[in-house]
C-alpha cells in the first residue's frame, strides 16, 4: 500500500529527444489509475520510469514517499504485468510464481502459502505443474497476474496487459482485473490505448498526449467534461462530432457564442444528437444518410450536413435508408465549445 | 521441416541433377572412407608390395598401444579445453555486444574475422607470436618470470595449440551465441529484474537455461571442430610434439600413415575416429529435432 508521486518527470533520451515533458501526478493509495493515450503518447515509457526500468532524466519518483530515482526495479517493491506476459518459458507455473519470493530468501512455508492463495484467487491451481506453452492465452494472462500477486507490493503496473487477448477475454479478464484490485485495495497502475478499457478499469483516468498529461479525473468527468479537443475527440466511442463555429447559420452562430464567449469550435456528443424534434430551441441540421452501422442496441449512422460528416448514435433501429434526406437537432445544452488556436475548451455556460 | 514439392516432367531429370553431388560424395567420401575400412583390416609393408589381411589385429594393437592411448588423452584435455575455452569467451563476447545497441554490428564483423583465417594461417599466426626466438609474448612473458618454449615444453605446447586452436572457433561460437541471446525477449529480463534478480542471477536462471538450445549445438559442433579441423593448425605450429604431447588423434593418423608409412594401422585410427563423428552426428541431429523442448 503506499502513494506514487510523480513531480515535473522528464524522459530525455540520449540523442536529445525528450518523450516526456515535465509531468505532475499524485496517485493515492488503494486508487486503481490507467494511463490512457494514442501510441507513441508515452505512456509506457512513464510506467517503465515508474518501475525503474527506464531511467529518469528530470524530476522525482515517489513510491509511498520514498524517492526511487535511483533504486533498483528490484527494490522499489512493485510488481508488473507485461504485455507479452513474460512468463518464464523453462519454468512451471509453480517456478514462474516462486521465482520473485525466492530470490527474496522468503521462507519455504510462506512461498507455498502465498502461491497456493494467488492460485486460488486466479483458478489456476490445475495448471501449477505446467509449462506456460502448455497454456492458452487467457491462462497465461492469469499466471502473469498471479506473479505480481504472490509478491504482495506497494504497487501494481500493468503494460496493456489484455492487448493480446480476443475481445471477449478481454472483457472477462478486464472485470475481473478490476475486482482483484477492489479486493487488495493495491495502488494500481494500468496503461492502455483502448479508451473503452480505460473508462471501465478506471478510478481516475490519465489522459496523455505527446508526452503531455491532457487532463486527470473520474472517467465520467473526462466524458461530461473534457478539458481539451484532443480529450473530447479520445475519450467516448464513436468519438464527438466537431463541427466549426462558422459552419453554423449566423443566427445559430450568435446565440451559441453567448454559450461561449470566444470559443470557435463546437463539439457535439453522437449520442445527443436526435431526430425527433425535442423543443424550440434545438438546431436542426438537414443532414443526407450516408451509411448506417446496425450495432445491436443501437446504430450508428453516418451523415453528411453541408460539407460536414457527422456520426449520430440512435437507439435501435431507426429504419432510415442510405442516401435519404433527414432533419437531426441539437441540443444546446449539450454541446462542447473549444478554443482552436490552443485546442483548450471553453466552459459552457450551463 | 517443410519443403515445397516438385514434379519432374521427365523421369531422368531428377536423378541427373542428383548426379554431380553424389559422384562427388562417392569419389570423396565413400570411396575413401570404404578403403580405409578396408585398409584397417590389413597388413601393408612400407613400399606396398605386399598386402596381408590380418583380421582385426590393427584394432586390438592399437588398444594395446601406450602412445595410442596417450593421444586419446591429450585429445581429450585439448578437445574439451578448446570448447571450455572457445565457448565461454564467446559468450563473454555475446553479452558484451548484446547490450550495445549502435556499436554493436561493427564489432560483430571484426569478431567474426578470424573465422574467415585458414587454420595453417592461424597456426602460423600464433606459431610467430609465440616463437621462442623472435617472438613477442615469450619475450613478455619472460618478465614474469614464465620460460616459454612451445618445443622443449609439453605444457607450454598443448596450451599453444588450444589457444590458437579457441581463437580460430571464436568467431563462429559469438554469431551463434549473439543470435540465441537476440532472441531472448528484453521483457524477460525486466521481469526477473523486477522480481529480484540481479544481473548474474538473472543471466544463470534466466538466460543461461533459454541459451541451451545453442549451447548444446555449439557443443557438439566445437568438439568435432577440436577433434577434426584443428589439424593444419598443429602442423603449422607443434606437428605433434615435443614427445607426441600434442599428438591428437587426427594428427596421429597423418603422422603414423604418412609419415610412420603404418597403412595399417593408420586405417584403424580413422575408423575409429569416423565412429566418433558418426555417433557426434547422431546425437546432435537426435536433439535438434527436438530443440524447441527448453
Amino acid at each position: 500500500m503506499a502513494t506514487i508521486d510523480l513531480v515535473d518527470v522528464r524522459k530525455t533520451y540520449p540523442g536529445g529527444a525528450e518523450v516526456i515533458h515535465g509531468l505532475d501526478l499524485a496517485i493515492a493509495d488503494g486508487e486503481l489509475l490507467v494511463l490512457v493515450g494514442p501510441s507513441g503518447c508515452g505512456k509506457s515509457t512513464l510506467l517503465r520510469m515508474i518501475a525503474g526500468l527506464e531511467t529518469v532524466t528530470g524530476g522525482t519518483i515517489a513510491i509511498g514517499e520514498r524517492p526511487v530515482n535511483k533504486v533498483e526495479p528490484a527494490d522499489r517493491d512493485i510488481a508488473m504485468v507485461f504485455q507479452n506476459y513474460a512468463l518464464y518459458p523453462h519454468m512451471s507455473v509453480r517456478g514462474n510464481l516462486e521465482y520473485g519470493l525466492k530470490n527474496r530468501n522468503t521462507p519455504r512455508d510462506v512461498i507455498d502459502a502465498r502461491v497456493a492463495e494467488a492460485a486460488e484467487m486466479l483458478e489456476i491451481t490445475p495448471f501449477l505443474d505446467r509449462k506456460p506453452r502448455q497454456l492458452s492465452g487467457g491462462q497465461r494472462q492469469r499466471v502473469a497476474m498471479g506473479r505480481a500477486l504472490v509478491r504482495q507490493p506497494k504497487a501494481f503496473l500493468f503494460d496493456e496487459p489484455l492487448s493480446n487477448l480476443d475481445a471477449k477475454l478481454r472483457g472477462q479478464m478486464r472485470i475481473e482485473i478490476k475486482r482483484l484490485q477492489r479486493a487488495l485495495k493495491t495502488t494500481s497502475v494500468y496503461v492502455t490505448h483502448d479508451q473503452m478499457e480505460a473508462m471501465t478499469l478506471a478510478d481516475r483516468l490519465v489522459v496523455m498526449n505527446s508526452g503531455r498529461i491532457e487532463q486527470v479525473g473520474t472517467p465520467i468527468e473526462l466524458y461530461e467534461r473534457p478539458a481539451t479537443v484532443f480529450v473530447a475527440g479520445f475519450i467516448g466511442s464513436p468519438p464527438m462530432n466537431f463541427i466549426e463555429l462558422g459552419a453554423f447559420p449566423s443566427d445559430v452562430q450568435s446565440s451559441l457564442s453567448r454559450q461561449a464567449t470566444g470559443a470557435d469550435l463546437v463539439g457535439v456528443r453522437p449520442e445527443t444528437i436526435v431526430f425527433e424534434s425535442p423543443d424550440s430551441d434545438a438546431i436542426r441540421l438537414e443532414c443526407q444518410i450516408e451509411l448506417i452501422e446496425p450495432v445491436g442496441a443501437e446504430s450508428h449512422v453516418h451523415v453528411r450536413w453541408n460539407e460536414q460528416r457527422l456520426v449520430v448514435e440512435c437507439r435501435g433501429h431507426p429504419g432510415f435508408s442510405e442516401g435519404q434526406t433527414q432533419a437531426f437537432y441539437l441540443n444546446p445544452s449539450a454541446l462542447h465549445f473549444f478554443d482552436q488556436a490552443s485546442g483548450q475548451a471553453s466552459r459552457a455556460a450551463s | 521441416m517443410q519443403t515445397k514439392r516438385t514434379i519432374f516432367p521427365n523421369r531422368v531429370l531428377p536423378y541427373l541433377l542428383l548426379t554431380p553431388q553424389m559422384l562427388i560424395t562417392l569419389i570423396f567420401f565413400i570411396w575413401p572412407a570404404g578403403q580405409a575400412v578396408k585398409s584397417s583390416f590389413e597388413r601393408e609393408d612400407p613400399f606396398g608390395f605386399k598386402t596381408q589381411f590380418i583380421w582385426f589385429q590393427n584394432y586390438t594393437k592399437l588398444f594395446a598401444d601406450p602412445s595410442y592411448l596417450n593421444s586419446v588423452g591429450r585429445t581429450a584435455v585439448f578437445a574439451v579445453s578448446v570448447t571450455v575455452i572457445s565457448m565461454s569467451v564467446s559468450l563473454l563476447l555475446a553479452i558484451a555486444v548484446n547490450r550495445l545497441l549502435r556499436t554493436g554490428r561493427i564489432y560483430t564483423t571484426l569478431l567474426v574475422w578470424p573465422y574467415a583465417v585458414a587454420p595453417v594461417v592461424a597456426g602460423i599466426l600464433w606459431w610467430f607470436m609465440f616463437n621462442p626466438s623472435i617472438g613477442i609474448l615469450p619475450y613478455l612473458l619472460s618478465f614474469a618470470g614464465i620460460d616459454w618454449n612451445h618445443r622443449v615444453n609439453a605444457g607450454n605446447a598443448m596450451t599453444l595449440i588450444v589457444l590458437a586452436s579457441s581463437w580460430k572457433q571464436i568467431s563462429y561460437n559469438f554469431l551463434f551465441f549473439v543470435a540465441g541471446l537476440q532472441s531472448v525477449p528484453q521483457s524477460l529480463s525486466e521481469a526477473a529484474a523486477i522480481d529480484g534478480a540481479g544481473p548474474f542471477k538473472r543471466f544463470w536462471t534466466i538466460i543461461f537455461p533459454l541459451l541451451s538450445p545453442t549451447t548444446f549445438f555449439l557443443m557438439i559442433v566445437n568438439i568435432n571442430y577440436a577433434m577434426f579441423d584443428t589439424f593444419g593448425t598443429i602442423d603449422a605450429t607443434t606437428s605433434g610434439g615435443p614427445a607426441q604431447s600434442t599428438n591428437i588423434l587426427v594428427y596421429k593418423v597423418y603422422s603414423d600413415g604418412f609419415l610412420g608409412l603404418n597403412i595399417g594401422s593408420s586405417s584403424a585410427q580413422s575408423v575409429l575416429l569416423m565412429g566418433i563423428v558418426i555417433v557426434l552426428t547422431v546425437i546432435q541431429f537426435r536433439w535438434v529435432e527436438r530443440r524447441v523442448q527448453y
